[in-house]
C-alpha cells in the first residue's frame, strides 16, 4: 500500500476538485497523451467524502479541510463513461482513490453509466433490423441485390436472423460472463432483452427509441446501466433513471445533492451521422449536447455536472491548426461541432480544468500540465504540474516546484 | 543480448542437446529464473504476465516494439495499437504481419479485415537457427541445413548485434527481472523473405469488406463477434486491420466520422469485452488522412496505442551505395518512430513505469529479419574530414587545444 500522502487528494488538488458551494457545471477537458482520468477519480473521491481519507491534512491546506468538515456535503455520483468501461474505473478508483465503487453501488451512492459496451457493439445488430425492417416493407430484394460477391450479406433473406442471433448471443455466452461478471453480464441481459424484444414481435421495428425494456433489466444490476443508442433522448433517460435510482436520504441531514461526471460525451457528437442518413437516431448537434447538459442539471437532485470534452487542437480546428496546408477550405462538421460544443460548455461552466502535456516535450518527472480557471471568484487562473505514479498516486506541484 | 538468451532458453526447453551452436553464447543469469515465469504463460501460449503490473500481455513479433510499450514488455491483452504512417511505403504493413504470424505461430485466432488470403500467404516464416524447432515444422529444419556454415555464423552474428543495440535501447525495462527470460516461447524472429507454413485447419480468418452503400464496418464487426463468441474460452484473438480506410480496400462512405468511428468506438468496447482474449494493430495511411484532422485524432483517442511512422526520403543513389558496404551502414535507420500514445500507461494519467519511447527520438530500422526500433541520434556528417580531426585532435589533447583557442580569441 502506498503512502496516504500519494494517493489521496494532494493539497494543491483538493480546492480544484472541490465542488463548489452553488449549483454548477464544471467542464474537464484533455488532450492526445495527457488524460484526465486520475482527475476524474479524484472528482469521484472527493464528492463521496471517502471515510478513508485521512483527516490531518498538511497544515496548508487546513482551512480547506475545515471547510470540507464544515459542509461535510457528501454527494451521491452518477459517472456516466463513453470511453472507459466500469471495469476500469472501479480498479482506478480503488487503487489510486481508495474508493470501493462495488460497495457504494449497492449502498445507493454510485451509479455508473456504462456508454462503452452497448452503443454501437450493440446498435450494429440493431441497424441490421432496422435497414431489414425497412427493406422488406419496401424492396428488399432489390435493395440487397447488388451485394451477391459478400460473403457476409449474401445470403439474402436469412442474412439478419443468424447475424441477430450471432450478436445477440455473443455476450450470454458461459465464458464471457464468467469472466467479465459487471460489465459482461450486464450487457448480457441486455442483449437477451433486445432479442427478446426482436423475437417477439414479428416485425422488429425502431427498438432503439423506444428503451422500455431496457430500465427493467437494467436496475437488477444495481446502480449499473448501459447505454445501448447513442440517441440522445434514450441517454438522457437512461440517466435520469440513474440519478432517481440512487438514495438521497442522508442520515438527519438534507437531502443528499448528486454530481453527475460525464466521461466524454463529445463521443455522441464525433459518431454521429450527420450527413448520411436521418433514419433511426436523431442528429446530435452541438446545441442538443449541452442541452443534456442543462436537462440534467436541472434534475432535481442533481447539483453539479462535470463534462469531460476533448480539446485537442485538431479537434477544434483553431487558427492555429488552421496554418496548415488547407488554410482555405472550409473545416470539416466534425472540428466546427467539437469546437462548438467546447466553447458553448465553457460558457456555461462555471470552472474549468484543463489538462494537457507539456508544450515543451516529454519529461520524466511531469506527466502534464492542469489549468484551472475559475468564474467566480475574479477569475482565478492558475497553472500547476502534475504527475501520475506508476501506483495510481499524483503529486501535483507548482510550475518549478517538483522535487 | 536478448536474442542469445532467447536462443538458450530455446534449447534448454525441449532437452535437446543436438542444437549445440548456442551452447557457446553467453549464458544468461540463472536457469531459475529461466524457468520461474514460463509457468504462469503455460497454459495459453505466447500470453505472459507484465512485469509492472502482472497484466497479461502478448508479443507483437516484433520484439523492439514490444520493449517500448510502457515497460510491459508486450502488447496488454485488451488493448489496441493504431499505426499511422505517412508517404508511400508500408513499414507499417510489416509490422503488421510480425503481429499476425507471430499469432499464427503461437495458434492465436488472427483475423485480418479486408485483404484476401495472399496476404497470409506471405506472412514471414520463422528466421533460422531460432524458434524454428519450437514452432515445430520439419520444412524449417530443412531449410536450415542447407545454409552454409559461414552465413549461418553471419547471421547469428548480425542477430547479436542487433540484440545488443536492442538491449542497449531498452536496459532500463529488461532490467527489472523476468522479463528478458521468457520470450523464447514469447516472441518469435520472422524473416521477411521465408513464407510462414500456415497450419492445416487455416488459423487467419480473412474478414472481407462487404460492398454495401452503409458502413461496411458493421459486417466486420459481427464477423469478429460470431469469431470471439464460437472460440473456446482459452483462445486468444488478434485483429489486423491493414490500411485502414485506404480507399484501395474501403468503400468511400467508410472514411466517414460516423462510420469508422462507430466501429473504432464498437473495437473498443469488444476489446473491453474480452479483455484477455483479444488484441487488435490497426494501420492507418497518414498521407491521407493528416493527424491534423478531428477525425485522425479521434481514432487516436479511441485507440489504445498510436505510434508514427515517418519513414525517410528515400535516395535510390545511397541505397546503392550503401549496400555494397559493410555492415555497419545497413544499420542506417529508414525513419522516424514517434510515440504518441501507450496502452495502459496513458489511460491511467501518463506518469510512473519506464515509459521508455515516450519522448525519446527513436527510429526504426527494417532489414531480412527485423523490425528494429532503437534511439535515433544523428550520424557524424560524411564527408565532414576536417571537423573529425578537429574533434579527433580535440578528443586527443584535450587539455592543449583549449589554451590553444583562448590565445586565438585572446
Amino acid at each position: 500500500m502506498p503512502p496516504p500522502s500519494s494517493t489521496r487528494i494532494p493539497p494543491l488538488l483538493q480546492p480544484c476538485v472541490q465542488l463548489p458551494t452553488h449549483d454548477s457545471i464544471l467542464l474537464v477537458t484533455s488532450t492526445l497523451g495527457a488524460s484526465v482520468n486520475w482527475l476524474l477519480v479524484r472528482f469521484l473521491c472527493n464528492a463521496l467524502n471517502n471515510p478513508h481519507q485521512p483527516s490531518s491534512f498538511t497544515s496548508s491546506s487546513s482551512n480547506n479541510n475545515a471547510e470540507n468538515t464544515d459542509d461535510d456535503e457528501e454527494f451521491n455520483v452518477v459517472l456516466v463513461s463513453w470511453m472507459r468501461d466500469y471495469e476500469f474505473w472501479k480498479s482506478e478508483a480503488r487503487k489510486s482513490g481508495g474508493v470501493d465503487l462495488d460497495r457504494l453501488r449497492r449502498d445507493g451512492r454510485v451509479a455508473v453509466v456504462d456508454g462503452l459496451s452497448g452503443v454501437f457493439l450493440g446498435s450494429g445488430a440493431e441497424k441490421e433490423d432496422d435497414d431489414v425492417a425497412r427493406r422488406s416493407s419496401s424492396s428488399f430484394a432489390s435493395a440487397r441485390g447488388g451485394v451477391p460477391s459478400s460473403p457476409i450479406s449474401s445470403a439474402p433473406a436469412p442474412a439478419p436472423a443468424p447475424a441477430r442471433a450471432g450478436i445477440a448471443m455473443a455476450p450470454g455466452r458461459g465464458p464471457m460472463t464468467t469472466m467479465r461478471t459487471m460489465a459482461g453480464g450486464g450487457g448480457g441481459t441486455m442483449m437477451a432483452a433486445k432479442r427478446d424484444t426482436a423475437v417477439s414481435s414479428s416485425t422488429p421495428s425502431t427498438s432503439t427509441s423506444t428503451p422500455t425494456p431496457a430500465p427493467q433489466t437494467q436496475t437488477q444490476k444495481q446502480g449499473l446501466f448501459i447505454l445501448s443508442s447513442p440517441d440522445l433522448a434514450h441517454v438522457q433517460s437512461i440517466i435520469s433513471a440513474a440519478v432517481t435510482s440512487l438514495s438521497t436520504a442522508t442520515s438527519g441531514g438534507p437531502t443528499r445533492k448528486t454530481l453527475v461526471i460525464l466521461d466524454n460525451p463529445d463521443l455522441l457528437l464525433a459518431t454521429s451521422s450527420t450527413t448520411t442518413t436521418t433514419k433511426n437516431t436523431a442528429i446530435t448537434t452541438p446545441a442538443s449536447l449541452t442541452s443534456l447538459f442543462l436537462t440534467l442539471h436541472a434534475l432535481p437532485t442533481v447539483a453539479h455536472v462535470a463534462v469531460h470534452l476533448q480539446a485537442d487542437t485538431p479537434l477544434l480546428h483553431t487558427p492555429a491548426s488552421l496554418t496548415g496546408l488547407h488554410q482555405q477550405q472550409q473545416p470539416p462538421p466534425l472540428e466546427i461541432a467539437q469546437r462548438n460544443l467546447l466553447v458553448k460548455t465553457a460558457f456555461m461552466s462555471s470552472r474549468v480544468l484543463g489538462v494537457r502535456v507539456l508544450d515543451t516535450g516529454v519529461a520524466r518527472d511531469v506527466s502534464g500540465v492542469l489549468r484551472v480557471t475559475e468564474e467566480g471568484g475574479g477569475g482565478i487562473k492558475r497553472e500547476v504540474l502534475y504527475r501520475v505514479g506508476g501506483d495510481g498516486g499524483v503529486r501535483v506541484f507548482e510550475r518549478g516546484g517538483g522535487g | 543480448m536478448s536474442f542469445r538468451k532467447r536462443n538458450i532458453a530455446l534449447t534448454r526447453t525441449p532437452q535437446s542437446p543436438s542444437t549445440s551452436e548456442s551452447t557457446s553464447t553467453p549464458s544468461s543469469p540463472s536457469s531459475a529464473a529461466q524457468q520461474e515465469p514460463q509457468h504462469p504463460s503455460a497454459p495459453t501460449p505466447g500470453v505472459r504476465p507484465s512485469p509492472i503490473n502482472g497484466l497479461p500481455t502478448t508479443s507483437t513479433g516484433t520484439p523492439s516494439l514490444d520493449a517500448i510499450l510502457a515497460g510491459h514488455a508486450g502488447l496488454p491483452l485488451g488493448t489496441s495499437l493504431l499505426l499511422g504512417e505517412t508517404g508511400t511505403t508500408d513499414y507499417a504493413g510489416a509490422l503488421l504481419r510480425f503481429y499476425a504470424a507471430q499469432g499464427v505461430v503461437h495458434g492465436h485466432c488472427v483475423h485480418v479485415v479486408g485483404v484476401g488470403s495472399a496476404w497470409g500467404r506471405e506472412l514471414p516464416g520463422i528466421a533460422d537457427g531460432r524458434g524454428s524447432e519450437k514452432g515445430g515444422s520439419g520444412g524449417e529444419k530443412g531449410g536450415k541445413m542447407k545454409i552454409a556454415y559461414r552465413y549461418e555464423r553471419l547471421g547469428v552474428l548480425g542477430e547479436e548485434r542487433a540484440g545488443g543495440r536492442d538491449r542497449g535501447s531498452s536496459s532500463a525495462n529488461r532490467g527489472d527481472g523476468g522479463d528478458d527470460t521468457a520470450p523464447a516461447v514469447f516472441c518469435h524472429t520472422f524473416d521477411l523473405l521465408k513464407r510462414l507454413d500456415l497450419p492445416v485447419g487455416t488459423a487467419i480468418n480473412y474478414i472481407p469488406i462487404p460492398r454495401t452503400t452503409t458502413s461496411p464496418f458493421v459486417a466486420i464487426l459481427q464477423n469478429l463477434q460470431r469469431q470471439l463468441a464460437s472460440s473456446a474460452p482459452g483462445t486468444i484473438h488478434r485483429l489486423v486491420v491493414p490500411s485502414l480506410l485506404s480507399p484501395v480496400l474501403f468503400p468511400p462512405q467508410s472514411s466517414h466520422p460516423s462510420a469508422v468511428l462507430q466501429f473504432l468506438h464498437a473495437l473498443r468496447a469488444l476489446l473491453r469485452q474480452y479483455p484477455t482474449r483479444l488484441t487488435a494493430m490497426i494501420s492507418l495511411p497518414l498521407s491521407l488522412y493528416p493527424r491534423a484532422t478531428g477525425l485522425v485524432r479521434w481514432a487516436e483517442l479511441l485507440s489504445d496505442g498510436v505510434f508514427e511512422l515517418s519513414p525517410f526520403a528515400h535516395s535510390h543513389l545511397e541505397s546503392l551505395a550503401t549496400s555494397a558496404g559493410t555492415t555497419k551502414d545497413e544499420e542506417k535507420p529508414q525513419g522516424m518512430f514517434t510515440v504518441h500514445k501507450l496502452p495502459i500507461f496513458h489511460e491511467k494519467g501518463g506518469g510512473g513505469g519506464g515509459a521508455e519511447g515516450l519522448g525519446e527520438d527513436l527510429a526504426f530500422t527494417v532489414s531480412r529479419r527485423k523490425f528494429v526500433i532503437a534511439k535515433f541520434s544523428l550520424p557524424p556528417l560524411e564527408g565532414d574530414t576536417e571537423a573529425q580531426a578537429e574533434a579527433g585532435r580535440a578528443a586527443a589533447g584535450g587539455e592543449t587545444t583549449m589554451p590553444k583557442k583562448a590565445d586565438l580569441e585572446f
